[in-house]
């Protein structure tokens, strides 16, 4: 087994003996614990120990690559962007779960100009944070105006609850785990040839020259999808509206 | 031999052809017609087996040695097995050959000419009836299967062939099958069989064991160059064996179990071995011929057609044993033992079924009855351990078949006008209304009684001069032994020196008993001549329109059969006439009969005078007693049938004459005169003592009143419920055990190997909770399973 | 912090992203608290294109981002409109409601242990209405002088 798990390339037990495994193993705990269930003050504990975990993760990160200027604002805006999927995904309450993942989405439109993609960052908080969750909240208020349910207040069995983190958790530090020796074997490049301001417009001719057909096909599919919600909800009115004449 | 090879092909030929015409276009084709192709086959197989014997008395006379080992001219037709000799094991070869010599021609044209016979009548007489076409296909198949059993020169075919004949009863007696009594009957038959062809299988294998070879002929395997070759005429075989004597080993001389070698040379199996062969042949013939312990089935085995009754369990099947018996004479004959066993249950059969067909109300069952007897008297013969006795029992054999054949016949006749009625209470007079019928059917009952000139009166005295003979010859010889004699008598071989004198004392009972039969023969016979075909008129309501005689296709076959059965005695048993019997010189020529120790006993031809004159004398007197008590009121028959009842003794028990003595006359005064005087008391006591006595006296003798005379001939000695409660309750306890087991252990084993997928399914189910979100969980948990695997073990 | 380094954790957070959304969808009965995981894998799977694509010099992933925008609106579209009308039918936003088709013979998920509201339903206060009312104009309720 042991020479098994050695033939990735990553030693195993130094792994699960650093600050990192048990970062990962904190944030999986916090996160069980504070997934929607009958005690309020687990909860609560649990978002605790999960921002520690996320805390030591960050930190560790940072202390192999130097706090720069760079890696600071990066981590910042990273924690923007868990705190606020941890938060979308543990609140009891549907508004809530919308409005800190309009939270999130700005840590991540944040990211993406970080990197450079200051079009796809904008175009996410404009299509994300503009539309989608806008028309989430109507879906809400239209559903559900009660704002108080107890499927708001609980998950669905002890079972998904524990395992689901577990797993979930699991995985992703297995596959992080392994990053630096895959990485390794990639060939290192510099940074981008011309970075800075110039990335929409490259953006846009790349999207109209390479890809114009996928901007075609990405129109119709919205078209589409267009008329299938119409549809959809024309079809159902009429459905309830012969319900309510007979 | 050209001639004679195709002459033996096409007699049995004709008979299979006929089986795959009617079998495969009887239903829709031919329908009313099936008959025609059934009955064509068999006349030709006839002309062809009359062919044939011409065909053999030419070549006989021309045959090598001149006729001293018999002569058989051998067919072989192809090789069935054949397993190489490994050097430590024998190898085995079975080849399918024919056979024609004197024995099997005689049985070829006795077995096609009733066959024909009794198709014609049944062509009239199953007129009408749905299974037309199956029926003729059954016949024809046992036509062809019988032929074959006479014909085949291998014990193993013959049984193949014996089986086949027992299939051939069963769908035939089982042919109405939607009867349970004949689907009854028709199993009855086939298992009874059964247990017969059990006692054949073992001596079958006796004979493998000791003759090395199952054939009953020479076979010379000549090693050429396309491997062995077998060789079967008698004349290069005897050829080959001069050569190889010279020296040249490419030949292997195998002697047949009946060959020519065999017999010049008399090496056969004695002590135990050749007993338990003997005995296992016998075992095998008392299945197929029913004799005592297996003969419970031929009663029974009238549910079937009448045809198929004058056919099968009159003349052909149930002479198969016999000529099995005869067939295998020498095995017997270095046995005296089993020959004694052979005539002693022989004599016992005929006794015991004569006595059973005494009572019979059915008129085919007393028909049947007599059948095992007469069958019983075949035996006799042959048991008598001389060539006069073989040949007179194989004679018995065929005027049997003509007067049996004739008497079934006629019964069917009478069955078909009485509306299918065969009680005899139920009918009465029919001489005036069907005179053909009661012409011919008499003349068989004169045949089967035994009176002279009619064929059964020859054939009745051969077998009981034999048996006499047998009984003189074996004293004259202890006789000879206590006087000290040195010179042996005439007759005498090595081995019979051996023969003990309560061999003598049996014989001579056996011959009682066979005295006896003929009485009780005569009787029954007549009893049934005359109940149907005298006294007043009677005819039963289910004859409705039918009670006329029958149709010439019906009338026929009877008048020709009773002219057989009238004139066969006078033409080949010359003895009276010149001391020759054509019949006996004809069958001497077969090779198992040409043996030397046969040669010196007794020989047929001789006219026994004295036996005859007796034997007429009882027969007639039963008749006469049968005329006496049937003819006219029969109040004597039923004072006879309430003595032999032991009525009079269940009155004499009872006590109310004695209760009617004591109160009335004489000794009721006295007791009154005493009991006035105060003595009542003595006379109580008195009568009290006396009931108790006749009690203790008359219960078990009220109980032995079961076992009257009456009785135990009516129910048949309740042999078939012996047969039941030792046999076939535990059997079916047993069948009834084993069912439970497969039901309940081994069913329930595949029920529970079942039962596993079901269980794992349950367990599984639960996972289809119907939540998505489990399912996502569910699928999300594999994926994390394969990147473990990829990532932390690959 | 080097290419490589920015690529490691741009990774890791795209993957935290998917991993948090993936343990919402299997946890939530909200349904639309489910689609709204769905849209944080989605987040975090669009950050992990732009940081390869940064790291290759390709803007091939930025396209695949948009493209994943454009069908991320397409699904919510008809996504919230299914939500909708399955909602009608059992007038609740639970997931669990849907069990039906579950194998026969297995139990249906019930809920044991309900938790008690948050906050129980607040009873605002109301005002009493302050000031003088307005003159009611009979002639305007009578015969309305505007639409």
């Amino acid at each position: 087994m042991t020479e098994c798990m050695l033939a990735s390339g990553v030693d195993w037990q130094a792994w699960l003996r650093s600050p990192v495994a048990a970062a990962w193993l904190l944030l999986a705990v916090g996160l069980i614990c504070s997934l929607p269930r009958t005690s309020r003050f687990r909860q609560r504990v649990g978002w605790l120990v999960s921002a520690v975990g996320l805390g030591i993760l960050a930190g560790s990160s940072l202390r192999q690559t130097g706090a720069s200027t760079s890696a600071v604002i990066f981590w910042g805006l990273a924690a923007i962007a868990v705190v606020g999927a941890v938060a979308a995904v543990t609140m009891t309450s549907a508004v809530y779960c919308a409005i800190w993942f309009a939270f999130s989405l700005l840590g991540v439109a944040a990211l993406m100009c970080f990197q450079g993609a200051e079009f796809l960052g904008v175009a996410t908080l404009v299509v994300y944070a503009g539309a989608i969750v806008v028309t989430l909240l109507f879906v809400l208020m239209l559903a559900q105006p009660r704002g108080d349910t107890v499927y708001d207040r609980l998950s669905w069995g002890n079972f998904p609850r524990t395992v689901s983190p577990a797993i979930s958790i699991g995985m992703v530090a297995m596959l992080t785990a392994i990053l630096p020796a895959a990485l390794a074997e990639l060939p290192a490049r510099g940074a981008p040839a011309t970075p800075g301001g110039d990335s929409v417009a490259r953006l846009g001719a790349f999207l109209f020259t390479r890809h114009l057909i996928g901007v075609e096909l990405a129109g119709t599919l919205l078209l589409a999808a267009l008329v299938g919600a119409v549809a959809i909800t024309m079809h159902g009115r009429y459905s309830i509206g012969r319900e309510e004449a007979e | 031999m050209d001639t004679i090879s195709w002459l033996t092909i096409a007699i049995v030929g004709f008979p299979l052809v006929a089986v795959l015409i009617t079998g495969l276009f009887g239903a829709r084709v031919l329908r009313g017609a099936s008959h025609l192709p059934v009955v064509l086959a068999i006349a030709a197989s006839f002309i062809a087996s009359v062919g044939l014997f011409q065909q053999l008395r030419l070549e006989r006379a021309t045959s090598v040695d001149g006729g001293r080992w018999g002569y058989a001219h051998v067919v072989p037709l192809w090789s069935w097995v054949g397993v190489e000799d490994s050097g430590r094991d024998p190898g085995l070869r079975i080849d399918v050959t024919l056979r024609a010599d004197p024995l099997t021609s005689m049985m070829q044209m006795m077995v096609s000419g009733i066959s024909l016979f009794v198709a014609v009548f049944a062509a009239g007489y199953m007129k009408g009836d749905r299974g037309y076409w199956r029926f003729f296909a059954y016949i024809a198949l046992f036509v062809f299967s019988m032929l074959m059993l006479v014909t085949v020169s291998s014990f193993l075919l013959l049984f193949v062939f014996w089986e086949a004949v027992g299939v051939c009863s069963y769908l035939l007696i089982g042919f109405w099958y939607q009867r349970p009594s004949a689907a009854a009957a028709g199993m009855k038959a086939f298992l009874v069989n059964r247990i017969g062809d059990f006692g054949f299988t073992l001596a079958i294998f006796l004979i493998w064991l000791h003759y090395g070879t199952l054939d009953f002929h020479d076979v010379a395997l000549e090693q050429t160059a396309a491997g062995a070759v077998a060789v079967t005429d008698p004349v290069q075989v005897a050829q080959l064996a001069a050569d190889a004597a010279d020296g040249s080993n490419r030949v292997e001389i195998v002697d047949g179990v009946l060959g020519r070698r065999r017999i010049a040379s008399g090496t056969w199996v004695g002590g135990t071995a050749g007993l338990a062969i003997c005995l296992l042949l016998m075992w095998g013939a008392c299945g197929k011929s029913a004799q005592f312990p297996l003969h419970v089935w031929l009663p029974d085995a009238m549910e079937g057609p009448t045809p198929v009754s004058a056919l099968i369990h009159a003349a052909t099947m149930v002479t198969a044993g016999v000529y099995l018996i005869v067939r295998c004479s020498p095995l017997l004959v270095a046995n005296p033992t089993a020959q004694l066993i052979v005539a002693s249950v022989g004599g016992f059969t005929a006794l015991l079924a004569a006595l059973i067909a005494l009572t019979q109300y059915d008129l085919k069952r007393v028909l049947a009855y007599s059948t095992v007897s007469q069958l019983g008297y075949m035996f006799l013969g042959v048991g008598a351990a001389s060539l006069a006795g073989i040949t007179a029992g194989m004679f018995h054999l065929l005027t049997h078949a003509f007067f049996k054949a004739l008497l079934f016949l006629g019964a069917g006749s009478v069955m078909h006008a009485m509306g299918n009625v065969i009680d005899m209470r139920k009918f009465g007079g029919l001489r005036r209304l069907m005179p053909y019928t009661h012409a011919t059917f008499l003349i068989g009952a004169l045949a089967l009684a035994g009176i002279f000139p009619l064929s059964g009166f020859w054939s009745k005295d051969a077998i009981m001069g034999a048996v006499h003979d047998r009984i003189h010859h074996l004293e004259h010889v202890a006789a000879g032994e206590a006087h000290g004699d040195d010179a042996p008598a005439a007759g005498e071989d090595a081995g019979e020196a051996a023969v003990p004198l309560w061999h003598a004392k049996v014989y001579r009972l056996v011959y009682y008993a066979g005295m006896i039969t003929v009485w009780l023969t005569a009787f029954y016979t007549f009893r049934a001549v005359f109940m149907t075909f005298y006294g007043e008129e009677r005819v039963p309501e289910e004859a409705g329109h039918h009670a006329h005689e029958s149709p010439p296709s019906m009338v026929v076959p009877l008048v020709v059969l009773a002219t057989g059965a009238a004139v066969v005695g006078l033409l080949l048993d010359r003895s009276m006439v010149d001391g020759t019997h054509p019949f006996s010189q004809w069958i001497a020529g077969t090779p198992s009969l040409s043996l030397p120790a046969l040669a010196e006993s007794s020989q047929p031809g001789q006219f026994h005078m004295a036996i005859a004159a007796v034997s007429t004398l009882i027969a007639l007197i039963g008749i006469g007693l049968a005329a006496h008590l049937y003819l006219g009121p029969r109040d004597e028959v039923r004072w006879l049938k309430s003595f032999l009842d032991l009525e009079w003794f269940a009155r004499l028990s009872s006590i109310d004459w004695l209760l009617r003595f004591r109160s009335q006359g004489a000794w009721g005064a006295v007791e009154r005169a005493a009991r006035r005087a105060g003595l009542g008391w003595f006379f109580d006591g008195l009568w009290m003592v006396l009931f108790v006595v006749l009690l203790v006296l008359a219960t078990p003798l009220l109980v032995l009143r079961w076992l009257s005379p009456y009785r135990l001939s009516y129910h048949k000695f309740y042999f078939d419920e012996i047969y039941t409660w030792l046999i076939v309750r535990p059997m079916s306890l047993v069948a009834a055990l084993s069912a439970w087991l497969d039901r309940t252990v081994i069913d329930a084993l595949v029920d529970w190997v079942g039962w596993v997928p079901r269980a794992i399914g349950n367990m599984w189910r639960g996972v289809q909770s119907g939540l998505i979100s489990f399912y996502a969980l569910a699928m999300v948990m594999a994926v994390v399973v394969f990147v473990w695997v990829r990532v932390c073990l690959m | 912090m080097s290419e490589q380094e920015l690529l490691h954790a741009y990774l890791l957070v795209g993957g935290l992203l998917v991993a948090i959304g993936m343990i919402g969808f299997m946890v939530r009965r909200n349904l639309l608290v489910m689609f709204l995981s769905i849209e944080i894998m989605l987040q975090g799977v669009s950050l992990n294109l732009v940081a390869w694509s940064r790291f290759h010099h390709d803007l091939g992933g930025q396209v695949l981002v948009l493209m994943i925008i454009a069908v991320a609106a397409c699904e919510a579209g008809i996504g919230l409109a299914l939500v909708l009308m399955l909602a009608r039918r059992v007038r609740s936003l639970d997931v669990v409601a849907w069990q039906d088709l579950r194998e026969s013979g297995v139990p249906p998920h019930v809920d044991r242990q309900i938790p008690e509201a948050e906050s129980p339903v607040e009873a605002w206060p109301r005002l009493p209405q302050a000031g003088v009312l307005p003159e009611a104009n009979e002639e305007e309720e009578l015969y309305r002088s505007r639409v």
